[in-house]
């Protein structure tokens, strides 16, 4: 369990380095790295408007095993999630059996647009898959009244984080485009993340002792 | 210890991700000279300005034979603006400005601009506005085309009436007098065709009808053989007309007007549509008959006005039975151009060309209502001596001037847009345009094919891109947006980008004026079939 939670931390750790230092998209998410299986807070960043207009339309496309997605209610713009089906249904939390869910969220017209020189965020909470080592690609595309600026382009290979050579090919594949679709990639938490999940090994994984009182509360 | 280590990175990373969180690629916010700008004298100075501070890998001027030229200076960086001194003058000519940066994220960024020098440049951002034909010249070359269809038609229908119809002496005198100015007239609207028409192909300024490269553009397109036919077939019939009909010629009228007409089977959407050997005869049989019927309207007039009616009731006799096997002829040579470029009934009122030939059908049809009163009631009450009969055949022939204008109007219009059958056949080739040479590829990518042709594929001319794209079943795709990028690695040139006007569903049309330096080109085709889903399509063009 050791070695595989190093190898995916190691390497996440390391292209949010690199990510971090040389090659962030236009389009981003803040969270470049995210613990699997947790239900998260995502903020999609538009950096920039198009060229000579602003952006008054922005398009996310929610990648495959990325569940129960709220967008978040974002002044000044209509939000609209647009539903895809899911076959076969896949388990969901509490014994639920999920057959639909969120594919794109919009965000529009708005009370003003982003100028080219301005950044705006766009929120959503999301239950990520329990994949650590996947890259998620958050595809965008941002409208504008006569003009796109997409930031949709995906590797032609998958990325695999365990590939020794997964950071040069990260870096190669954000190098070799100026539309990457935004990432986030996740890697193993380090403990389940409500903390009525949490056992005395996880307490202890993050330097908690656990005391005999609590001990004598847990027997109870 | 590996725990700490993999956190320590982590965290590291973390780190750096909150305080610098949005890295970008550079964006070239502007130039100087600006993109598509016309100078007056050479630049002293280029200046890049992006929206973040770059670093120059290289900075250059080529230009038409990719050299490089210019003499620029070494690089400087002022805020986001790189810019460099032009030590030597430029000749007049049209250059390209090209660029390769490093971003603030570490990562190469290309680009190019182009600029002339003394010449007319043409508009990109027009050109991908709207597809072509959107420069100012459009005007007066659809006012020219106007007055180049009225006169060649009133010449050449002025021979076959003079051939084909007796009529009183004073009549007839006008008749080779109208002949003559309209050959006149028709002779310098080919030649003005070859400035305006050149202009408007490479999108000129005001000033490009006096630019030796438009006249040259337009000799080098379709414009000019017509006028090389057109010019000596109405040189022969203004001697003709000039002999008066005293010295009539019908060998020499015939040979004339038949030469006037065949300058407009080397041009335009009709007459070089496949199959041209049917098409070809059928555009020319609708050419004659029109022109005959356009070239009687002012002779049967004066007639109707000048001479007595009984004589006035015998020539629209005589006329009424040419005039049968006319319109016969008219309209069926008009049905099948019709059906020809349509390719499909319901593309007469969903397509712009279809709409503008329905209009063109109706004002045909109210026309032929107006012959048709003028043959079933005043030919025979002009026959039987009924004075009035001849003033309302007057004003029934002015309303026929009207409509006749109009249907010319729209036959002008219809030149200015693309058929549906051109479309079709620009799916497998330029082969119905009557462009020459040019390049066809046929890209697949996945389930997907682009059928891509550029014509001419020559750095002297602007270039049109066709691409049609289709799904492994033949069918049209719909693409929500495509955009091609073009690169010449011989030349260090990147980053020439363009976005497609779609003209039918699945169909994109550009405009190239950048692809100026011979060479290899690289083209990269980004295709959305839905706002996610791009599909990229690569192919090299041979660019003469």
């Amino acid at each position: 369990m050791l070695k595989p939670a190093f190898i995916t931390t190691a390497a996440v750790g390391a292209v949010v380095l690199m990510s971090a230092t040389s090659a962030s998209a236009h389009n981003y998410m803040t969270a470049l790295r995210a613990p699997a299986n947790y239900m998260h807070d995502m903020e999609a960043r538009v950096a920039h408007g198009c060229l000579a207009e602003d952006v008054v339309e922005v398009r996310v496309k929610i990648p495959d095993g990325v569940f129960r997605v709220t967008p978040m209610n974002t002044r000044d713009w209509e939000v609209e999630a647009e539903m895809r089906n899911v076959d076969p249904p896949v388990a969901g939390d509490g014994g639920r059996s999920i057959t639909s869910t969120v594919d794109t969220i919009i965000w529009k017209n708005p009370a003003k647009g982003i100028p080219f020189n301005r950044l705006e965020g766009f929120k959503f909470r999301a239950k990520l898959p329990n994949e650590p080592g996947r890259v998620l690609f958050w595809q965008m595309v941002n409208i504008c009244a006569d003009s796109r600026d997409p930031y949709t382009d995906l590797p032609e290979q998958a990325l695999d984080i365990k590939d020794s050579e997964f950071g040069e090919k990260f870096e190669a594949f954000m190098g070799s485009t100026a539309h990457p679709a935004p990432y986030t990639v996740l890697y193993e938490a380090e403990m389940p993340q409500y903390p009525w999940e949490w056992s005395a090994e996880h307490m202890k994984n993050i330097g908690m002792t656990v005391t005999p009182s609590e001990q004598t509360a847990e027997a109870k | 210890m590996t725990r700490f280590l993999a956190l320590f990175f982590a965290s590291l990373g973390l780190a750096f991700s909150l305080a610098s969180p949005a890295w970008s690629h550079a964006v070239l916010l502007g130039s100087t000279p600006a993109a598509e700008a016309s100078l007056d004298v050479s630049p002293t100075e280029l200046v890049f300005k992006f929206n973040e501070n770059v670093g120059p890998i290289f900075i250059k001027i080529l230009d038409r034979t990719g050299a490089e030229v210019g003499d620029l200076s070494d690089w400087a960086v002022d805020g986001n603006d790189v810019l460099t001194k032009v030590n030597a003058e430029l000749p007049n000519g049209t250059y390209i400005a090209t660029y390769r940066v490093i971003s603030a994220d570490t990562h190469p960024v290309g680009g190019s601009v182009v600029f002339a020098v003394g010449e007319a440049v043409a508009s990109m951002e027009n050109v991908s506005a709207a597809g072509g034909q959107t420069s100012g010249w459009v005007i007066p070359v659809a006012i020219n085309r106007f007055l180049q269809y009225g006169a060649m038609m009133l010449a050449a229908g002025a021979a076959l009436f003079a051939i084909g119809m007796t009529v009183p002496g004073p009549v007839e005198q006008s008749v080779f007098k109208m002949g003559r100015m309209a050959a006149t007239v028709a002779a310098a609207t080919y030649i003005l065709a070859l400035g305006f028409g050149g202009a408007e192909m490479l999108l000129g300024g005001p000033s490009a009808f006096f630019s030796p490269d438009a006249w040259s553009q337009g000799l080098g397109s379709t414009l000019g053989p017509s006028a090389l036919i057109g010019i000596p077939g109405l040189l022969i019939l203004i001697f003709a007309f000039g002999k008066g009909p005293e010295g009539k010629s019908t060998p020499v009228l015939l040979l004339g007007s038949a030469i006037a007409v065949a300058s407009f089977l080397v041009t335009g959407h009709a007459a070089t549509a496949p199959p041209a050997w049917m098409m070809a005869p059928v555009v020319a049989v609708h050419l004659f008959c029109a022109s005959f019927w356009i070239a009687a309207l002012y002779p049967l007039a004066k007639t109707a006005q000048d001479a007595d009616v009984i004589q006035a009731g015998a020539v629209m006799t005589q006329f009424s039975d040419r005039a049968v096997w006319t319109v016969g002829a008219l309209f069926v040579s008009g049905a099948v151009i019709t059906w020809t470029q349509l390719e499909s009934p319901t593309n007469l009122f969903s397509t712009d060309y279809g709409l503008r030939l329905a209009a063109k059908i109706a004002i045909f049809l109210a026309l032929l209502g107006l012959a048709a009163m003028n043959k079933i009631v005043l030919t025979p009450a002009l026959e039987k001596g009924d004075a009035a009969a001849s003033s309302k055949l007057r004003k029934s022939i002015k309303f026929e001037y009207a409509a006749m204008v109009l249907i010319i109007s729209a036959a002008v219009s219809l030149t200015l847009v693309t058929p549906p059958r051109a479309t079709m056949d620009m799916e497998g080739g330029m082969g119905g345009m009557g462009m020459g040479g040019g390049f066809q590829a046929t890209l697949t990518k996945g389930k997907y094919t682009a059928d891509f042709s550029i014509d001419p594929g020559a750095t002297t001319a602007s270039n049109m891109v066709m691409i049609t794209f289709k799904d492994d079943a033949g069918n049209p795709v719909e693409m929500v947006d495509v955009n091609i990028v073009w690169s010449l690695p011989s030349a260090g040139l990147e980053g020439i980008e363009g976005r497609g006007e779609m003209v039918t569903p699945g169909m994109f049309h550009f405009m190239f004026d950048q692809l100026i330096i011979p060479g290899e080109w690289e083209a990269r085709i980004d295709a959305f079939v839905d706002d996610f889903d791009k599909q990229i399509f690569r192919t090299t063009v041979p660019v003469k």
